[in-house]
């Protein structure tokens, strides 16, 4: 930590010491903090200790086919990628998922989704596992069963070759909700590798760190205006925290949370619960951790009133790519989410104390300037190519 | 993300301060010294308790969880306590953390608390409820948490 601050504390200096550069950003101490909060990028490979067969390559392999496998749903017409397609950053561009219904939510792009800690809208699911199983089962998307999912892979020869491999035990002598765990499991160590890549954020972020200020003047300079809207007085940074520009956490920003087919979506108050319900939750059986600290959030996790309208907080990585944007995909581009952020009902946001979320009455080049800094947070990973074939011995 | 003192001094107790309290606790400081070596443990007094903590991990990050290691103590003449309770909230945006820890008491007046997140940055308050008896004692930290 000391050195980290003797580092923050020279790259300071330097910045200071140096306004001959051209347009150097005049970053102060605080703001040249919270900017570095914001890396190193890429971090460690994710890595599930409830997951037995999470970062191990014969794992990993049978997942990527599973995800494009669409045997798996009832209907043997619909896979993951149907909603999560690789070419559209695993989302699909539709406001609300489509399945054999429109569904609730926008489907997330699945980017870095290894490194999330609770998964789905609400926070549903307390693994990448047990969120993989969800859609096999749910009737408006794959709308498949356990016996149905056991029942293709113990008949398929190269499936059920690489199950033998991956979990020592061959599919015909497991039963079918273990089949099924197994394949969320294996769903979920293929969806770990998908780490975005560096982006012109992070370069001028290590940039910072190094106090390397001509790296840092490549930094388009209406970008830098945003982060500093973001990091400022914006108080984005508060929700859309680190590395990931999430802290993996909750809020009610305001977004209506009425359904098109009436009701309510009550966010995390029923993510809570459902978790709670879940039999395949990281407290239960299924869960490979002998130690406790996967079990920690779930357990202590306290349901309140004021959950009701939470949504999770989005990673920002890629975010310019993945629209359309919140849970209902109701704003269409950048420009209506910094819209709504400028223009909050605050009438619509509970809050007792003081406001973190205020509108923020941002002019025409304030809006340009924070959308050239989310643009920056997006990298330029080349296209994914599947790497498995129908290859096992 | 260092986890450090924001406004008050250390060791002062948020419930009541008062230069009587103050005195109290000064007093207090010597009757009774809570057994929990290692760095970076904090202080925290009331006139007949005194508190001693320190978080693991160490440095506290925004979104994770850590724990808390406790040390308990009462000064002499006053009763042994029989509950412990942690709690936190960010005063200024009046909102709690969205766990609630596990205390688990070790004997001795030890304890470990389990569970705690905070899931933004800025200024939290700790908060060590202690009961012995009818009396209830609370004691307080000022963190500030980047
Ligand atoms: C019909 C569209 C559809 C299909 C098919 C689908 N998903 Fe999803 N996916 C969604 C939607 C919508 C959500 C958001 C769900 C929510 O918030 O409750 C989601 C959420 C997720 C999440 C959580 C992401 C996050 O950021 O929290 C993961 C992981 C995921 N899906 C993986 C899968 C896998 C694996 C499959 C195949 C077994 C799959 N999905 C099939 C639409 C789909
Ligand atoms: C109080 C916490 C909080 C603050 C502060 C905050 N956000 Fe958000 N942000 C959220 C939540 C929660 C959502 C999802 C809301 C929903 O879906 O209903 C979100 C969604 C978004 C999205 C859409 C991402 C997607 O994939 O759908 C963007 C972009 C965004 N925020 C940018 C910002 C910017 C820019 C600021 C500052 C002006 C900001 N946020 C401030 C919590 C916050």
């Amino acid at each position: 930590m000391r050195a980290l601050l003797a580092t923050l504390a020279a790259a300071a200096g330097i910045l200071l010491a140096a306004p001959a550069v051209a347009q150097a950003p005049m970053l102060g101490e605080a703001e040249t903090r919270r900017v570095l909060a914001h890396g190193p990028w890429p971090p460690a490979p994710p890595h599930d200790p409830s997951n037995r067969v999470s970062g191990q390559p014969a794992a990993i392999a049978l997942g990527e086919r599973l995800f494009f496998d669409r045997r798996l749903s009832g209907d043997g017409a619909m896979a993951c990628d149907w909603c999560h397609d690789p070419a559209r950053d695993w989302s699909d561009g539709f406001a609300r998922g489509v399945g054999k219904a429109t569904l609730d939510r926008n489907t997330p792009a699945l980017w870095n989704v290894g490194l999330q800690r609770w998964f789905g809208w609400g926070g549903g699911h307390d693994s990448l596992w047990s969120q993989s199983l969800r859609p096999l089962l749910e009737p408006r998307e794959m709308g498949g069963s356990a016996a149905q999912v056991a029942a293709r892979v113990r008949g398929d020869a190269d499936l059920a070759c690489r199950y033998r491999q991956v979990f020592g035990q061959a599919p015909s002598s497991m039963d079918d909700t273990g089949l099924l765990i197994a394949t969320g499991k294996a769903l979920a160590a293929f969806q770990e590798t998908l780490v975005s890549g560096r982006t012109p954020f992070d370069d001028f972020r290590d940039a910072l760190a190094r106090g390397d200020a001509a790296a840092m003047a490549r930094y388009p300079q209406d970008a830098l205006r945003g982060l500093r809207i973001f990091i400022g007085k914006g108080s984005c940074s508060t929700c859309h925290v680190g590395p990931l520009f999430t802290n993996g956490e909750f809020a009610d920003i305001g977004v209506p949370f009425f359904l098109a087919r009436g009701g309510v979506d009550s966010g995390r108050h029923e993510g809570i619960r459902q978790v709670r319900g879940s039999a395949f939750n990281l407290l239960g059986p299924y869960n490979d951790d002998p130690g406790g600290a996967t079990r920690l959030r779930t357990r202590h996790v306290e349901l309140q009133h004021r959950n009701f309208g939470e949504f999770k907080v989005p990673s920002l990585r890629n975010v310019a790519r993945t629209a359309p944007y919140m849970h209902n995909g109701a704003l269409a581009d950048l420009r209506d989410v910094v819209r709504h952020y400028s223009e909050l009902n605050e009438d619509r946001l509970h809050a007792d104390g003081e406001r973190i979320l205020k509108p923020l009455r941002l002019d025409a080049g304030e809006t340009d300037d924070l959308i050239a800094f989310l643009s920056t947070l997006s990298d330029t990973t080349p296209p994914f190519r599947r790497r498995v074939a129908d290859t096992c011995p | 993300m260092t986890l450090a003192g924001a406004g008050r001094p250390m060791g002062l107790p948020v419930v009541g301060a008062g230069v009587l309290t103050v005195l109290a606790a000064a007093a207090a400081a010597q009757a009774c010294q809570p057994s929990l070596a290692g760095e970076a443990v904090r202080v925290l007094r009331a006139p007949a308790y005194a508190v001693a903590y320190r978080t693991e991990p160490r440095d506290v990050a925004v979104g994770a969880p850590f724990a808390i290691e406790l040390a308990v103590c009462a000064a002499a003449g006053a009763a042994d306590v029989d509950t412990l309770a942690v709690d936190a909230e960010m005063p200024a945006h009046r909102h709690g953390m969205n766990y609630r820890p596990s205390v688990s008491a070790h004997g001795d007046g030890r304890y470990r608390v389990e569970g705690l997140l905070f899931h933004m940055p800025g200024h939290w308050r700790l908060t060590v409820e202690l009961r012995a008896g009818a009396r209830v004692e609370r004691l307080a930290d000022d963190l500030q948490i980047e």
